[in-house]
């Protein structure tokens, strides 16, 4: 049995952690995130509060745990749109070739250049902050991404054997894309989408951050961190937790990609 | 019927292909032989349809009477499979590694037949019984890693089979297989073609396999086909010189060395390597390896001459009987 590599071992361990945590507060948390009490804030980590309260007297483990069911259902949505979008249009670009390729291709960097804060800004200033905004926004940056991975590893394919099999069979160059490449590109496009997943995490932190991103009561690591900030001499942990749970979600997802790569991708290992 | 007239391929100043002629009428059995690099494959992609983007045609293709000059992508497909299909020399590379053999199988039975998916299953199961593959339930359901060799070429061959085709080419489809694989493949490739009165283009390196295989064959160098007649004929008495020469070190029609490994022997050396398409000789190819060479050879395309009944070839010098 072939050792799996540490990044992946250590990438795989904290995404459960965090996606334990989310999963479970769809059920379970040791309170009500939002039950405020007034007479109980700032108060120390007890029994009953683990980590302690915030400045309204709100358990900080149950926001830290609704914050992530928060976090991970955004960078899901981001790159579940992003990585479809993306990727079909990197197997239109890579199936038809020519200057309908070069022109999708075009776009893709233009839209690579473009910065998704800029762009989430726009979209606040034009419909308002929302998460859904966010998402919009952390999607879009997402679609050029995938499309170069996608085209680029599709590209790989249709110089395989097999490929020509299927031409030679009559298959329509749509019927090659969905049966023979999509599925041997499968493997590129998970490793970046588990890549892109760490960055959706840190893009969603930050949008909310700025208050682009969720709106209260609606948890969001970004959004404690923000308001923990005015408070830094008074309660300093209150920003702590959330930027720990930022930098794990995003390292976690981040070491898992870089390990499927490792794993998946076996001449990239040999160059190193 | 599948009629090519004067046709080449080209690649920027390089040839390819150059004026090819054939006709292929239903059950026949044509061979191509020749080294690598003389245009065998990409004659059997012109005829799909399939030649590289890069390459420019001429000449004519007719496939039933219809000229093909400007049939578009859409319509090749509508050809691929039905009338004309297609295996190749490495069963492994030819298989989707993440399908299982069944649908690679039943994938044109559907697009081209409309068959539903049972149907579609059921003609598979029945194609795979045709090509001698035992067990077909189990394997249906199996990934190309978990077949040997010859199990993968009767599958692209039941692949290949599936709507009927009134042509098959098979380019090199024994050349990765170990000897006896080899010999029931080709076999099963004779005895399909004539049970279905399906023409077979059979393109090999071995010249063994092709004598088995074929009535007919065509002599393929740089991209020309020098020579062309009855399979007995040739090999009994060949005309062109380079023929000669791939028959030179042989000792039999029939018996080719092997290597350690049990694989057929590829064609006896001639001496000299084929040049690169774009340094090939305007004239014959085959000037400057040619042991008979005449000082017109490398600038003056020889005529086609008739060593024999139904036969051509190209050279100044045909026949061994000239030599004499
Ligand atoms: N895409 C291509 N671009 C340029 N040259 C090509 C291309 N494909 C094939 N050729 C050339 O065409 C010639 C004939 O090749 P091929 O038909 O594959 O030979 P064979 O099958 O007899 O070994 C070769 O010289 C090869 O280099
Ligand atoms: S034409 Fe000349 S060079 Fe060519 S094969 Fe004949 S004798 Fe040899
Ligand atoms: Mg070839």
């Amino acid at each position: 049995m072939k050792r799996l590599p540490v990044n992946l071992l250590i990438g795989a361990a904290l995404v459960l952690l965090v996606i334990g945590a989310a999963a479970l507060s769809l059920i379970w948390t040791p309170h009500d995130y939002t039950e405020m009490n007034i007479r109980g804030k700032f108060g120390p980590p007890s029994e009953l509060h683990w980590l302690g309260t915030d400045q309204l007297g709100r358990d900080v483990v149950s926001q830290l745990m609704a914050a992530a069911r928060n976090s991970m259902a955004v960078a899901l949505a981001a790159v579940l749109i992003g990585g479809s979008i993306g990727t079909a249009l990197g197997l239109l670009a890579s199936a038809i070739g020519g200057w309908v390729e070069d022109l999708v291709m075009r776009i893709a960097d233009i839209g690579f250049a473009f910065p998704a804060l800029l762009f989430a800004i726009m979209l606040a200033a034009v419909f308002g902050p929302s998460l859904t905004n966010a998402i919009l926004a952390i999607s879009f940056i997402n679609i050029p991404v995938f499309a170069r991975v996608a085209r680029a590893s599709a590209n790989q394919i249709w110089t395989r054997e097999y490929v020509t099999a299927a031409q030679a069979a009559g298959l329509t160059r749509a019927a090659i894309s969905r049966d023979h490449i999509l599925p041997n590109i499968a493997a590129p496009i998970i490793v970046q989408a588990t890549i892109e997943f760490a960055v959706a995490i840190l893009a969603e932190a930050a949008l909310s951050y700025l208050g682009l991103g969720a709106q209260p009561p609606a948890p969001s690591w970004g959004r404690m961190l923000s308001e923990a900030q005015t408070l830094m001499y008074l309660a300093p942990q209150l920003a702590i937790y959330p930027g720990l749970c930022i930098v794990t979600a995003v390292l976690g997802f981040g070491l898992l990609g870089d390990g499927l790569r490792d794993v998946t991708d076996p001449r990239l290992v040999r160059e190193r | 019927m599948f009629d090519l007239t004067n046709l080449s391929v080209h690649f920027g100043p390089a040839t390819a292909l150059r004026e090819a002629s054939l006709t292929i009428r239903p059950g026949d059995r044509l061979g191509i032989v020749g080294e690598s690099g003389s245009g065998k494959s990409m004659l059997a992609l012109c005829l799909m349809g399939m030649a590289p983007e890069a390459a420019t045609l001429s000449g004519t293709l007719t496939i039933d009477g219809r000229d093909m000059a400007d049939a578009t992508e859409r319509d090749w497909q509508a050809l691929r499979a039905r009338r004309v299909a297609m295996i190749f020399q490495e069963p492994m590379a030819a298989l989707n590694p993440l399908s299982r053999v069944g649908d690679t199988v039943m994938d044109p039975l559907r697009l081209h037949l409309g068959l539903s998916k049972q149907a579609a299953r059921a003609r598979a199961l029945d194609l795979f019984a045709e090509v001698g593959i035992p067990d077909p339930e189990a394997r249906l359901r199996q990934f190309p890693h978990e077949l040997s060799g010859g199990q993968r070429q009767r599958v692209l061959i039941a692949l290949a089979l599936a709507c009927d085709p009134d042509l098959l080419i098979a380019d090199e489809p024994t050349t990765a297989l170990d000897a006896n694989v080899a010999l029931r493949i080709t076999d099963l490739l004779v005895r399909l073609s004539a049970e279905r009165n399906m023409a077979l283009l059979f393109i090999s390196h071995d010249l063994a396999a092709v004598a088995r295989a074929t009535s007919d064959i065509a002599v393929m160098y740089g991209g020309d086909i020098v020579e062309r007649g009855p399979t007995r004929a040739v090999l009994d008495s060949p005309a062109h010189p380079y023929t000669r020469g791939l028959l030179g070190a042989r000792p039999s029609a029939t018996a080719l060395p092997r290597d350690a490994k049990g694989k057929r022997a590829r064609l006896p050396t001639i001496p000299g390597t084929v040049p690169g398409m774009a340094d090939l000789p305007k004239g014959c190819r085959f000037a400057g390896r040619c042991p008979v060479e005449l000082p017109r050879c490398a600038s003056e395309r020889p005529a086609v001459t008739k060593p024999g009944p139904d036969r051509s070839a190209i050279c100044h010098v045909p026949s061994k009987e000239a030599l004499a």
